[in-house]
Formats: C-alpha cells, sequence, structure tokens
C-alpha cells in the first residue's frame, strides 16, 4: 500500500473525499424532487462549458461552471413558468449540451484530445490548483446542501406549502440548480461528465433501501458517496484500470448490496410502520 | 371585529376556463367558517388562491389586513392542502416533515429552537402520530398521512387555519379528535376556513357556511340555515342561481347537497 503516500494519489484522494460528500448531499434533492437525470443534463450542458473554454483558451471548468449554472437556471425559470415539463426542459438540456459541445470542439483545429479527461474523468491527474478549485466548489456545495437543509426540503417536498411558508421558493430552486451545476463540474474531474449523475444518484439510491428519514438518507448517502470514490482511486492503482468507472461500478455494487439487505430485512421480521 | 381574511369580488380563470366568479368572502378573528360545494364547484381553487398559489384574473385578496401581494406574515398562516399523500422520492420521517411548519418562522440558515421542537411535539400529539414520530411517511396510510399534513400545519402555531377537506380518508375516532383540537384552537382565538364534504362533527364547531356553486359563493348567513330543508333556495337565492354561468362545473342541473349532515 505504500502507492498511498505518491502525491498524486494523496491528492486523488483528497478530490476523492469532497467529492464523495458534495455530490450525493445535492442528489439527495434531486431524487426527492423526482429530477434525478437532472445530473446528467446538467453534465450535457457542461460538455459545451468545456469546449468553449478549449476554444477560448481559458480554463475548461471556469467555464464548464459558468456554462452549467446559466443552463441550469434556465432550466429552473422553464420549469417554473409551467412553459414546459421537467422532462421536456431536461431533454432540451441533454441534447443542446451535447450539440453544443460538439459543434465547438470540431470548430477547434485538430481536434482535442484533451476532452476524453472531461468526458471519463481523471482524478489521478488532479494538480494542486485543480484541488483548490474542486474544494472551494465542493465546499460551496456543501455549505447549501447543508445550511439551507430545511429551506431545500420543504421546497422539494411540497413546493406549494413551502410558498404559503413565505420562503423564496424561486430562489431556493436556482439556488439547488446552480449548486447542482457546481456539483456536476466538480464531479467531471473525478467520474467524467458521461457518469457524473451516477455518483449523485447511486449513493441516495442505495442509502434509501435502508433509512427512513431524510437526514439519515442523506448522512448516509454521504458516507456511501466517500466509500465508493476512495475506494476507486485506492483500488484502480494496483489493478491498473480508470478510478471514473471503477467509482461507478463500485456505487452501484452499494446498491446491490443495500437492495439485499433491505429485502433479507423485510423477510426477517414484517416491515416496520 | 378585525377582518382576518377579505376575499372582495375573484375571479379565477385557468386554461382559459372561468373557475371562479366574482366571489366574495369575509372571515373575521376567531370565526370558523366552512366552505361547502360540490366537487369541481372550485372550492380549493378558492382556498388556493386565498394564499396565493393561484393568479387571480380580477378581485382581491386580503389577509390580516394587508393586501395578498403585501403580505409577509406568513407565520400566522396554516395551510393543508388537499392531498393524496404526504411523500416524497427521498424517505422522510413524520418529525421531519412536520418540522417544515416552522419554517415560516425561521431566516434561512436559521437553526431551531427549543420553542420548535416544543411546536412539532405538540402538533404530533394533537393529531395522535407522536409514536409515529421517526415512522417513513410513505409507509402511512392515506389517513395518517392526512394527520401529517395537518400536523405540519399546527405547527407553526398560525392564527389562521386554512384546511382543504381535512377529514376526508380518516377514520371515525380521528375525526373526532380532530375536531376536539380544532375546538381547542378555536377556543384558543384561531380563526378557521375549513373546506369540507359535510360537516360531519365539525358542525357544531362551524359559526357560518359558505357554499361554492359552480364558481360562484353564496354566503349562508348563520350555520342552521345552511342545514335547512330546501338548501337551495337557502344558499343560492334565485338571481345567484339564474346568472350562474352556463360553463358551471359538474354541478348544471342538481342544486347543492349540504343536507349530508349528521
Ligand atoms: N390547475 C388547473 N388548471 C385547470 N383547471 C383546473 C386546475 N385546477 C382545478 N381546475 C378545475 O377547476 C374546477 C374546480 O376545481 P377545484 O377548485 O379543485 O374544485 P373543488 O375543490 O371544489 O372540488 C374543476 O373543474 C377543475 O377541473
Ligand atoms: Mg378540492
Amino acid at each position: 500500500m505504500s502507492y498511498l503516500a505518491l502525491p498524486f494519489i494523496q491528492k486523488a484522494l483528497i478530490a476523492a473525499v469532497l467529492v464523495g460528500l458534495a455530490a450525493p448531499a445535492v442528489g439527495t434533492y434531486l431524487v426527492q424532487r423526482r429530477l434525478a437525470l437532472m445530473g446528467d443534463g446538467l453534465g450535457h450542458v457542461a460538455l459545451t462549458g468545456v469546449a468553449l473554454g478549449f476554444l477560448l483558451g481559458t480554463s475548461p471548468v471556469l467555464t464548464a461552471v459558468i456554462v452549467a449554472a446559466l443552463g441550469a437556471t434556465v432550466v429552473e425559470l422553464v420549469r417554473a413558468q409551467g412553459k414546459a415539463s421537467g422532462d421536456v426542459a431536461l431533454a432540451m438540456l441533454f441534447y443542446g449540451g451535447i450539440a453544443g459541445g460538439v459543434l465547438l470542439i470540431s470548430l477547434e483545429p485538430g481536434g482535442n484530445t484533451n476532452l476524453l479527461i472531461y468526458l471519463f474523468g481523471s482524478i489521478l491527474t488532479v494538480t494542486t490548483e485543480d484541488l483548490y478549485v474542486i474544494a472551494a466548489l465542493a465546499g460551496g456545495v456543501l455549505l447549501v446542501a447543508i445550511g439551507l437543509r430545511r429551506q431545500l426540503f420543504s421546497v422539494c417536498q411540497d413546493e406549494e406549502f413551502a410558498r404559503v411558508s413565505g420562503l423564496p421558493v424561486q430562489l431556493l430552486n436556482i439556488i439547488l440548480a446552480v449548486t447542482a451545476a457546481l456539483t456536476v463540474t466538480v464531479a467531471m474531474r473525478v467520474v467524467g461528465l458521461l457518469l457524473v449523475s451516477a455518483l449523485l444518484v447511486v449513493p441516495v439510491a442505495a442509502a434509501q433501501q435502508l433509512t427512513r428519514g431524510f437526514a439519515a438518507t442523506m448522512a448516509m448517502a454521504m458516507a456511501i458517496g466517500v466509500l465508493v470514490t476512495v475506494g476507486g482511486v485506492v483500488m484502480s492503482y494496483p489493478i491498473d484500470v480508470g478510478p471514473g468507472a471503477l467509482i461507478v461500478v463500485l456505487a452501484i455494487a452499494v446498491f446491490g448490496l443495500t437492495s439485499l439487505l433491505a429485502v433479507l430485512r423485510g423477510r426477517l421480521r414484517p416491515a416496520p410502520a | 371585529m378585525n377582518t382576518v381574511v377579505d376575499v372582495a369580488r375573484v375571479s379565477v380563470t385557468l386554461d382559459g376556463r372561468s373557475i371562479l366568479d366574482d366571489v366574495s368572502l369575509r372571515l373575521a378573528t376567531g370565526e370558523a367558517v366552512s366552505l361547502l360545494g360540490a366537487n369541481g364547484s372550485g372550492k380549493s381553487t378558492l382556498v388556493r388562491a386565498i394564499v396565493g398559489l393561484v393568479p387571480l384574473r380580477a378581485g382581491s385578496v386580503s389577509l390580516f389586513g394587508a393586501p395578498l401581494p403585501r403580505f409577509r406574515q406568513w407565520q400566522r398562516i396554516g395551510y393543508v392542502p388537499q392531498r393524496v399523500t404526504a411523500a416524497s422520492g427521498v424517505p422522510a420521517t413524520v418529525r421531519e416533515v412536520v418540522a417544515a411548519g416552522r419554517l415560516s418562522h425561521h431566516r434561512p440558515f436559521g437553526r431551531f429552537g427549543r420553542a420548535d421542537r416544543a411546536a412539532i411535539d405538540a402538533a404530533l400529539e394533537t393529531v395522535g402520530l407522536a409514536p409515529l414520530r421517526e415512522a417513513s411517511v410513505a409507509r402511512l396510510s392515506g389517513g395518517q398521512q392526512q394527520r401529517v399534513l395537518i400536523a405540519r400545519a399546527l405547527a407553526g402555531r398560525p392564527d389562521l387555519l386554512i384546511l382543504d377537506e381535512p377529514m376526508s380518508g380518516l377514520d371515525d375516532a380521528t375525526q373526532q379528535a380532530t375536531t376536539e383540537a380544532l375546538r381547542d384552537l378555536v377556543t384558543g382565538g384561531t380563526s378557521l376556513l375549513l373546506v369540507l364534504h359535510d360537516l360531519g362533527y365539525l358542525d357544531e364547531l362551524i359559526d357560518r357556511c359558505v357554499v361554492l356553486h359552480g364558481g360562484r359563493a353564496a354566503e349562508a348567513t348563520g350555520r342552521h340555515e345552511s342545514s335547512a330543508e330546501h338548501p337551495h333556495e337557502t344558499v343560492a337565492p334565485p338571481h345567484e342561481s339564474v346568472s350562474l354561468p352556463a360553463t358551471s362545473f359538474g354541478l348544471t342541473s342538481s342544486p347543492l347537497d349540504v343536507q349530508a349532515r349528521r
């Protein structure tokens, strides 16, 4: 296990912990909203942002954050106007994001191989500067997801009741959407844009097999998130596979395990009230 | 007497259809008013318009003397929507859902304190869900989920409680217990606006009935009039009936049945 002392592994581990905590925290609200695919849509939009960054010669992460946050806000506003349902708005995100990204990439002379880093993730190449960005974004995401948990819970659980409570529902929805966008851009460095949504959703799905409450689900999802991201980094090096896909495979394995436990628990004693 | 709710000549159109037409309604402090009417007569829409969930085409709503657009004292209002489930995509405990009723008292990032916990516990006791506080709402029966929503509204300790068919799906014993709880609130000075299918146990609690009839309101002056032999005459004066829009929903010919009282 001496490889764990390698600097790039240590940076990867720090990034893994941050992303493992942040992604399921936001994912819990998306699942509660029944918007589990929102992360995917934002991932696609972030692709446009990444491509734009390459084209402009600036940081792809920065442009991805901006474009994904803008996309999230627009979708939220469209949804709130009731002009399009949530899934139609998501479909626009998916296709617009992919098409925009591919168009911008093709504008760039000679194509771009760096894009693969963002599509599939590359946590082992995280630099110290990357780590600062990831830490700042993950910190902001956790501040919102935990600090505003009661308000966000209320809005996601019963939007109309939240409005009658005097909560700024539209603002909270936009904050959540932008937070989800930030999470996606942070997590893309780890598991890649194609699998980003898995890190938001699968730990939550795994946790809720065993939990009865919202806070418990979020806490357990975050624990599972850290377990699989750290586990993925630690295991990927000796067996020499890409950590991004391994992390998602581990998360799905945990989901299988908790589902099995839930079934066994249901067998052993009658369903609790 | 102070006016808690003042609905003045409100009209509501949804999807191009006129749902409420020139409805007026007043609720004084400490009053208990029930809103009756057949399915689809616009009761829920009126209640939703009162709490600002539905835009008005014409007319105005004031709460505690403030026009709705400028109303900010949401902690004074408890709202129980008409609903089939209190569950959502992620499990939530009964206590977590009821705790949402305290948010009107808090700023973002605010912490819950002893007063919040006391109000939540009291609300759970009132609806008889204290033993189930850590249960997942998705696993509760429809009637129990209804009680969760009532407790959520009670947890805010509101001055005005608006309940949209709170008794639907409740068994007899729970209806009686809920009636007791509401009576205590009225005694304590809380104003009540109740959408009901029939008055049932709440009969003695209600000061006045307002009947919606295809999107128009006819106010019965005293509660006993609403139980008259010929409800059509007392609750909907002839000129009202004549002027009913041709598009009145669900109620084209038969008069309202407000006789289903115990
Ligand atoms: N959001 C909506 N859009 C269009 N029509 C609606 C909407 N909500 C309610 N309606 C219609 O308004 C009428 C009154 O509904 P509602 O207020 O729920 O009646 P009630 O509560 O008295 O049963 C019904 O015909 C219903 O179909
Ligand atoms: Mg109704």
